[in-house]
């Protein structure tokens, strides 16, 4: 009995004493502050921030690792008191709301099989991906519905899920949980700066379009009567409808699925008629106002290009200052297109809508002359973008000796052939570049070694044989002591002050190498949508400025060089004010996320023009019903007229609000396969 | 020789007389901890865990104490007492030393504290001696049989995981739903382990 209980006691006691001792050797310090702010999360352990759970997102929070707007479904009311805890500043996060854009149900989707299994698109996927023919088809039984821990997501009548744009906390978990992989976050600035995905449910007509409107949004919305609203759709990818509406070659019409039947839908016409009534009431409408920050960001040039990249900054809450070396912004808007086609007051108004925006504009300065990168960059732009465009960067005033240069040290191959190359005085640096394969090239070679050239290389994107030049004069030059990079392309200029001192080159094998270089002639037509900024940390010299890894640059790719920038896989021109109001577009994609101090990634997803997309040629059951025309402004007595044709009034007229709605109704509202097959 | 013996130990523990499904010890875990593979997984490996250790320690504890001082009769309390202060102080130090163990593992192990299965364990450990029931197992044999008998916990608790992550996609009766289906899916599991009660080896 003793022993027994002393035993027992004494073993009772010396596993206390062990214990009370481990528990001082091993303890662990906890921030009382992790379990203070676990409390202020939802505890819905919905994953929407990242983190696995409400407890992992508050012990990331105070290591200071997660920002007081860490919690996605709580908002900004969880957001603050957060801050408030941890004595932080909150950053207003947009929220990103689940998205699909399915838009057919089972019955009107075209279908391989019937499915009469368990309710549930999980289980229905397993059979083949599900019964629609289409890959990204939404199943409609509702599993997001009944995952959302919000009550967000409910299912119509028409068997499709609902977003509620209020209820939504960003969480993610429908996304996680749809088995088609169709339901995505899209807030209105990915959308702004973005481009369609392959999840997407998207049209020819889209895809055609070089600054990817969504054309089918922007018809329903006229159909229905909501011109607000699809100007706003339009706005998201166009900031000057009314222009494009007038002058756009209409890429997306050509593609209409329409045609199939009959003709196409007059899609640009509908446009300009949502643009027209917008001017007409006089209130102008905004895809998105971001809270105003005080980034300032200097856009080089004031025509399509630079007004959409100002726009667009702008609208994303960075103050953007255009420059413009003309007297009036526009560019080719206002000083090419003649007054028949695209009247003054026309892009008077769309220009105002870019400036109340709250882009700022300084005209009649010309950079290399009256200002310079560096000297923007000291003056507090956190980046220069060249959206120069059509006209150029380059401002050579010939005859007038009046030479600029918009980036120092760089000239083109022909204004260096015409101007440089025949002044006396003309001395380039040491080491020269040249980026070229023709035979002007080996040309300017030569002229460099007389003008202070010392090492001279040549970089040729492709292989020798492929040069223009090729054969005896290539090694005629390598003989000269003129050397050559095959299969190398430029990917970044860096410079300091007013100089140039480096380029970063990809090699043959995919490496990048930073070369040294006073001078670099490119054999392109111009020098355009560059953005300069302050190189990182790392580079300690005051001045130094560098280009911006731009919007398409994929180190994976490596013909995605600066002078052969392209989108979508395709080269860019500046063919169509679409395709220049394009490019600003997504030259803001990069600024934005540099200036808000991200990672410059691809978008996911992000359809590219090679691919194949689904698509059908097979259209049944619409009726035949002839496209609308606009009146023209035209009298009888006028068409003889040159001065009337060419000069005084513009020629089209725009549509009626019943031509419009019978167009629109036009308009088969296609999916990649699905169709409106009661179309009139 | 060895090596077959410790073989046999190893399947019977795991698949004849796994400890969930052949000798109903545990079941609190198992239905509690089976909802989802992955902490299903956590769960078993600190099962293994606590196994292997509660047998290295409770044999010698027996063998050198209990008998020596002829208090036998005391086991089932002293072995309580010793795994549940034991596994707090594993939590501990696993904590201190290696906060990615702690992460994986460690949340786990307060709800094994006072585990039946791994009392079981160490109670079978000494009244049912390999293959003789009356000859004392020996302390390897122990230990091996501790981590046969955790490795058969997992096995359980992932085959129960796997088939309630699918269960969630059935379309289950709604009287059936929840609970009760997960008592008429272990039942079943353990009739198909019943199978294996026949091997000879």
């Amino acid at each position: 009995m003793l022993t027994t209980t002393l035993f027992l006691l004494g073993l009772g006691f010396g596993s206390a004493v062990m214990l009370a001792i481990a528990s001082k050797v091993f303890y662990v310090w906890e921030d009382p502050k992790v379990a203070v702010v676990e409390e202020t999360l939802l505890g819905a352990n919905c994953g929407g921030c990242g983190y696995p759970g409400c407890s992992a997102a508050a012990a990331a929070l105070v290591a200071g690792k997660a920002g007081a707007n860490v919690c996605v479904a709580g908002g900004y009311e969880v957001a603050l008191k957060i801050a408030a805890i941890m004595g932080q500043e909150v950053e207003l996060k947009e929220p990103e709301i689940a998205y699909s854009s399915c838009r057919y149900n089972l019955v009107e989707a075209d279908t391989r099989f019937i499915y009469s299994g368990v309710h549930d698109c999980r289980a229905a996927a397993l059979y083949g991906g599900g019964p629609k023919e289409c890959p990204i088809g939404c199943i409609g039984m509702g599993t997001c519905y009944r995952a959302c821990p919000f009550g967000a997501i409910s299912m119509s009548d028409y068997g499709l899920p609902v977003f509620d744009r209020k209820k939504c906390r960003s969480c993610g978990i429908c996304v996680e949980v749809c088995p088609k992989d169709i339901i995505y976050l899209s807030s209105t600035t990915t959308r702004m700066t973005g481009d369609f995905r392959t999840d997407e449910c998207t049209t020819p007509c889209q895809r055609a379009c070089p600054s990817g409107i969504n054309i089918p949004a922007y018809i329903r919305q006229i159909s229905m009567g909501n011109y607000e609203e699809a100007i706003r759709i339009i706005k998201e990818r166009c900031p000057l409808p009314l222009i494009v509406g007038r002058i756009c070659p209409a890429p997306c019409e050509m593609d209409c699925r329409r045609t199939l039947v009959d003709q196409s839908v007059g899609i640009n016409s509908l446009k300009r008629f949502v643009a027209d009534y917008e001017m007409e009431s006089g209130k102008r409408i905004y895809p998105f106002r971001a809270p105003e920050n005080d980034k300032r960001v200097a856009v080089i040039g004031g025509g399509a290009q630079g007004l959409s990249a100002a726009y667009y900054l702008a609208c994303l809450g960075h103050k953007p200052t255009i420059f413009e070396s003309a007297g009036r912004l526009g560019g080719i808007l206002r000083y090419v297109i003649p007054e028949s086609r695209l009247p003054e007051k026309v892009v008077d108004w769309e220009i105002e809508g870019v400036l109340a925006a709250g882009a700022e504009a300084k005209t009649g300065k010309t950079i290399g002359k009256d200002f310079t990168i560096n000297s923007l960059l000291r003056d507090g732009y956190g980046a220069v973008a060249f959206a120069t465009g059509g006209i150029d960067s380059r401002q050579i005033m010939h005859g007038r000796g009046d030479v600029v240069q918009s980036i120092p040290g760089i000239y083109t191959l022909i204004d260096f052939l015409t101007v440089f190359s025949r002044q006396e005085n003309f001395r380039t640096g040491g080491t020269v570049y040249i980026f070229g394969g023709g035979n002007s090239t080996l040309e300017a070679a030569r002229i460099c070694s007389g003008k202070g050239g010392k090492k001279i290389t040549i970089i040729y994107p492709f292989k020798k044989q492929d040069m223009v030049s090729r054969g005896i004069k290539v090694d005629a030059a390598g003989r000269e002591g003129i050397q050559f990079l095959f299969e190398t392309v430029i990917c970044g200029i860096s410079g300091t002050g007013e100089e140039l001192t480096g380029l970063s080159l990809i090699k043959e094998d995919c490496s990048v190498e930073e070369v040294a270089a006073d001078t670099l002639i490119a054999a392109t037509g111009r020098i355009s949508d560059l953005i300069f900024v302050r190189p990182g940390n790392e580079d300690s010299r005051p001045d130094a400025w560098t280009t911006l890894a731009s919007y398409a640059m994929n180190p994976d790719n490596r013909y995605d060089d600066i002078f052969n920038l392209n989108e979508n896989g395709v080269f860019n021109d500046n063919l169509a004010v679409i395709r220049s109001i394009a490019k600003g577009r997504r030259m803001v994609r990069a600024l934005h996320l540099f200036l808000n101090g991200k990672e410059l990634e691809p978008q996911i997803n992000q359809i590219k023009k090679w691919m194949k997309i689904l698509n059908t040629k097979n259209i049944r059951g619409v009726n035949t019903n002839k496209r609308n025309i606009m009146q023209s402004n035209l009298t009888a007595a006028s068409y003889c007229d040159p001065d009337v044709l060419f000069n005084s009034m513009e020629i089209g007229s725009g549509f009626s609000e019943g031509a419009a709605t019978q167009e629109a109704g036009r308009c088969l509202d296609c999916g990649l396969v699905c169709y409106k097959k009661s179309a009139s | 020789m060895e090596i077959r013996i410790f073989f046999t130990i190893l399947l019977s523990t795991i698949l004849i007389n796994n400890y969930v499904l052949s000798r109903n010890l545990g079941i609190c875990p198992f239905l509690g901890v089976s909802k989802r593979l992955d902490s299903a997984l956590g769960m078993g490996l600190a099962v293994i865990f606590v196994m292997t250790l509660t047998s290295f320690i409770t044999h010698p504890l027996y063998k050198y104490v209990l008998v020596e001082y002829n208090i036998t009769y005391l086991i089932t309390i002293v072995f309580i007492l010793v795994i549940a202060a034991l596994v707090q102080l594993v939590e501990m130090v696993i904590r201190k030393i290696s906060p990615v163990l702690y992460q994986a593992l460690g949340i786990f192990l307060p709800l094994i504290t006072a585990n039946c299965a791994v009392l079981g364990v160490a109670l079978l450990n000494i009244s049912s001696g390999f293959p003789d029931p009356n000859v004392d197992l020996g302390l390897l044999k122990s230990v091996v049989q501790g981590f046969g008998s955790g490795v058969g916990f997992t096995l359980a608790l992932l085959i129960m995981a796997g088939i309630r992550e699918r269960l969630e996609l059935a379309d289950v009766p709604e009287n059936l739903k929840g609970v009760p289906i997960t008592f008429l899916t272990a039942g079943l599991l353990a009739l198909a382990f019943y199978g294996f009660s026949g091997m000879r080896i």
